[in-house]
C-alpha cells in the first residue's frame, strides 16, 4: 500500500471514527451534566449565550410572530436560571 | 403558540437508547456491501473524501433539522408537517414513501434470515455446498421466500408493538452493539488474512482525478443521503420522542451521520480484505454477501464461528433498520387514525406483509419497486420535507427556537443556508439526474413510468393530506 493510501486511511479514521467517538463521548457527558443540574436545581439554562442572543435578535425583529410568545417563555426560562445564582450548563 | 413539550407523549428512557436507535435505523444492508463497493469503484480515498465533504455539508445539517421538526412538534410525520404550517400531504408522502420502501426491504431481511439459518446450521461447511445453487434454490422456492418474509415482518413487529422505550429502545440497545462488535471481530480477522493490504489499498488509495468526474460526486451524494435516510421521516419520528432537555445538533446530527459512515468504513475493513484474500470481485454488489462470502467462510480457520458472527451482525443491522423505519408509518397512522399502538402496528405490518408479497416472490418486482421509490418517491419526500422546513416554517425560526434549545453544540447561521438553499438544490438536482439517467438508459419507457408513478403518488398524498387538513384544523404548538 502506498504512503498516500496510508495517509488517506489515517485521515478517514480521524474524520469519521475520531469525530464519531468524540461526539458520542461529549454528548453522553454533557447530557449527564445537564440531567444532574436539572435534578438538583429543578431548572437549567436552555441556550448557549450566542444562541440566546440569536433568539433575542429574532424576537426583536419578529415581535408579532405566532411563535413570539414561545420565544419569550424560553428566553425567560434561561434568564431566570442564570439570575438564580445556580451553576449554569453553558456558563456565562 | 404553546409549548408542545407539555403534551403527553412516549419518550426515550435513555440518551444512549435514542442514539443507538437512530444509528440502528440508518445502518442497514447498504452499509455492509454498498459503501465499500462504491468507494473502491470511484477512486478509493477520493470518493471517501467527496463523501465526507457531502456528509458534513448536507447530511449533518439535514439530520439536525429533521430531528428538530420532530422534537418541536412532538408529532409523527403527518401531524408534524401540519403543525409546521406545511400541507399534511407532505407527511402523507413521507409515510407512503417509507411504507413502500419497507414492502421491498422486509423480503431482503428475509434473505438475511435464510442465510443466518445456513450459518447457524453450518451448511456452508457441508460437502458439496454451492453458494450459487443455494441462492437459486431459495429464489425458486416461493414457500421459503414467503416464510422468511413473514418471519422478518413478525420479528420487526415485536419491538414496534412494545413501544418506544420498552420496544425500539431496548432492542436497539441490544442489537446495535452486537452488530458493531460483530463487524469489529470480522474486520480484525479479515485484516489478518493474506492479501488483506490489497483490500485496504482498494478502499483507501486516492485517485484524485476521479474528483473531476460528476458521477463520483453524484454517487457520494446518493450514498450520503440514502444511507442516512434524510427526509424519510425517520429522524423526525424518532426525534418526536425526545424531551425538552435533549440535545439535537451533536447527537442526532453529528454522531448519527458520522457514526453511520464510520460503520460503513468498518464494513469495508471487514469485507474488502476478505474479498481480495479469496480473489472475489469487489464490484459484485449485494451478491457479495449472499453469494461470495458463504464460499469464503469454509476456507477460513474457525469459519463456522466467523460466519455465525457475521450473519448475526448482518441480521441485526437489517432488523434495527426494519423496525425503526417502519415506526414512521406506524406513528403517523396511529396519530392520524387515533388508534392504539398495538392496532397501528398490526395494521401497518399486515399491509407491509401483504403488499410485500410480490417483492418477496419476485426479485424483478422488488427491483422495480427500488427503481420507483429510490429514484423518485424518496428523493421527492426529502425535497418536500426540506422545503417545508426551510421556506414554510423558516430555517431561521427553527434554528433560533429549537435547534439550539438544550443543545450540546451551538449551531450558527450557516445552518440556515444549508437548509434553505443547499439541500433543496441538491435534492432537485438528484431528481433531475435520476430522471435523465433513466431516460438515457436502456428503457426510457420505464423512466416515464417512474415519473407517472411519482405524479400519481403526489396526487394520492396531497389528496389524503387535504382531507386530513380539513378534518384536523390543528393549532400549531
Amino acid at each position: 500500500m502506498t504512503f498516500t493510501a496510508w495517509i488517506s486511511l489515517a485521515g478517514v479514521l480521524a474524520l469519521l471514527w475520531g469525530v464519531g467517538g468524540w461526539s458520542l463521548w461529549r454528548t453522553m457527558r454533557e447530557e449527564g451534566r445537564k440531567a444532574r443540574l436539572l435534578q438538583r436545581y429543578g431548572s437549567v439554562d436552555r441556550y448557549d449565550p450566542r444562541a440566546l442572543a440569536d433568539l433575542e435578535a429574532w424576537l426583536a425583529e419578529h415581535p408579532e410572530d405566532p411563535y413570539a410568545s414561545l420565544a419569550r417563555t424560553r428566553i425567560d426560562e434561561t434568564r431566570r436560571h442564570r439570575a438564580s445564582g445556580h451553576p449554569t450548563f453553558y456558563g456565562h | 403558540m404553546t409549548d408542545a413539550y407539555h403534551e403527553p407523549r412516549e419518550e426515550w428512557a435513555s440518551r444512549l437508547g435514542f442514539l443507538l436507535a437512530m444509528l440502528g435505523a440508518m445502518v442497514g444492508l447498504g452499509n455492509i456491501w454498498r459503501f465499500p463497493y462504491l468507494a473502491g469503484l470511484h477512486g478509493g480515498g477520493a470518493f471517501v473524501l467527496a463523501y465526507v465533504v457531502l456528509l458534513y455539508l448536507v447530511a449533518v445539517p439535514g439530520l439536525m433539522g429533521e430531528t428538530a421538526m420532530g422534537r418541536f412538534t412532538r408529532a409523527a410525520a403527518v401531524g408534524a408537517y401540519r403543525r409546521l404550517g406545511g400541507h399534511s400531504g407532505v407527511g402523507v408522502l413521507v409515510a407512503l414513501a417509507t411504507f413502500g420502501l419497507m414492502t421491498y426491504y422486509f423480503p431482503v431481511i428475509g434473505w438475511v434470515i435464510y442465510y443466518f439459518g445456513h450459518a447457524l446450521a453450518g451448511t456452508f461447511f457441508q460437502d458439496g455446498f454451492a453458494a450459487g445453487a443455494a441462492w437459486e434454490a431459495f429464489k425458486a422456492d416461493p414457500e421459503l421466500k414467503l416464510a422468511t418474509h413473514t418471519l422478518a415482518v413478525l420479528l420487526a413487529g415485536i419491538p414496534l408493538y412494545y413501544g418506544v422505550a420498552k420496544g425500539i429502545e431496548r432492542a436497539s440497545l441490544l442489537m446495535v452493539p452486537v452488530f458493531f462488535l460483530a463487524l469489529v471481530v470480522v474486520a480484525v480477522r479479515a485484516l489478518t488474512l493474506p492479501a488483506a493490504e490489497e483490500g485496504l489499498a482498494y478502499l483507501f488509495t486516492p485517485e484524485w482525478g476521479q474528483l473531476a468526474d460528476p458521477g463520483v460526486w453524484v454517487a457520494a451524494l446518493g450514498q450520503a443521503l440514502f444511507s442516512t435516510g434524510l427526509g424519510w421521516g425517520i429522524a423526525l419520528t424518532l426525534g418526536s420522542y425526545l424531551g425538552a432537555a435533549d440535545d439535537i445538533p451533536l447527537g442526532a446530527g453529528v454522531f448519527t451521520a458520522v457514526g453511520n459512515t464510520s460503520i460503513g468504513v468498518l464494513a469495508g475493513l471487514a469485507v474488502l480484505p476478505t474479498v481480495f484474500a479469496f480473489g472475489l470481485d469487489p464490484a459484485s454488489g449485494p451478491e457479495l454477501v449472499f453469494l461470495a462470502l458463504p464460499q469464503v467462510f469454509p476456507e477460513m480457520t474457525g469459519g463456522y464461528l466467523w460466519s455465525l458472527v457475521f450473519f448475526i451482525g448482518f441480521l441485526f443491522a437489517a432488523l434495527t433498520s426494519g423496525f425503526a423505519i417502519t415506526e414512521v408509518p406506524v406513528a403517523a397512522y396511529r396519530e392520524e387514525a387515533g388508534v392504539s399502538r398495538g392496532r397501528a402496528v398490526v395494521t401497518v405490518m399486515a399491509g407491509i406483509w401483504l403488499l410485500g408479497l410480490p417483492s418477496a416472490l419476485s426479485t424483478d418486482f422488488s427491483g422495480l419497486m427500488d427503481f420507483l421509490f429510490g429514484n423518485w418517491a424518496l428523493p421527492a419526500a426529502t425535497l418536500a420535507s426540506m422545503l417545508v422546513l426551510g421556506w414554510r416554517f423558516g430555517a431561521r425560526r427553527m434554528r433560533v427556537l429549537d435547534v439550539n434549545y438544550s443543545a450540546d453544540l451551538y449551531v450558527g447561521p450557516w445552518w440556515e443556508v444549508a437548509i434553505r438553499y443547499v439541500l433543496p438544490a441538491v435534492m432537485a438536482f438528484l431528481l433531475v439526474w435520476f430522471t435523465w439517467d433513466a431516460l438515457r438508459g436502456a428503457s426510457p419507457g420505464r423512466a416515464l413510468g417512474g415519473l407517472g408513478f411519482l405524479a400519481g403518488l403526489l396526487v394520492v398524498a396531497f389528496g389524503v393530506g387535504s382531507i386530513r387538513n380539513r378534518r384536523r384544523q390543528e393549532v400549531a404548538p
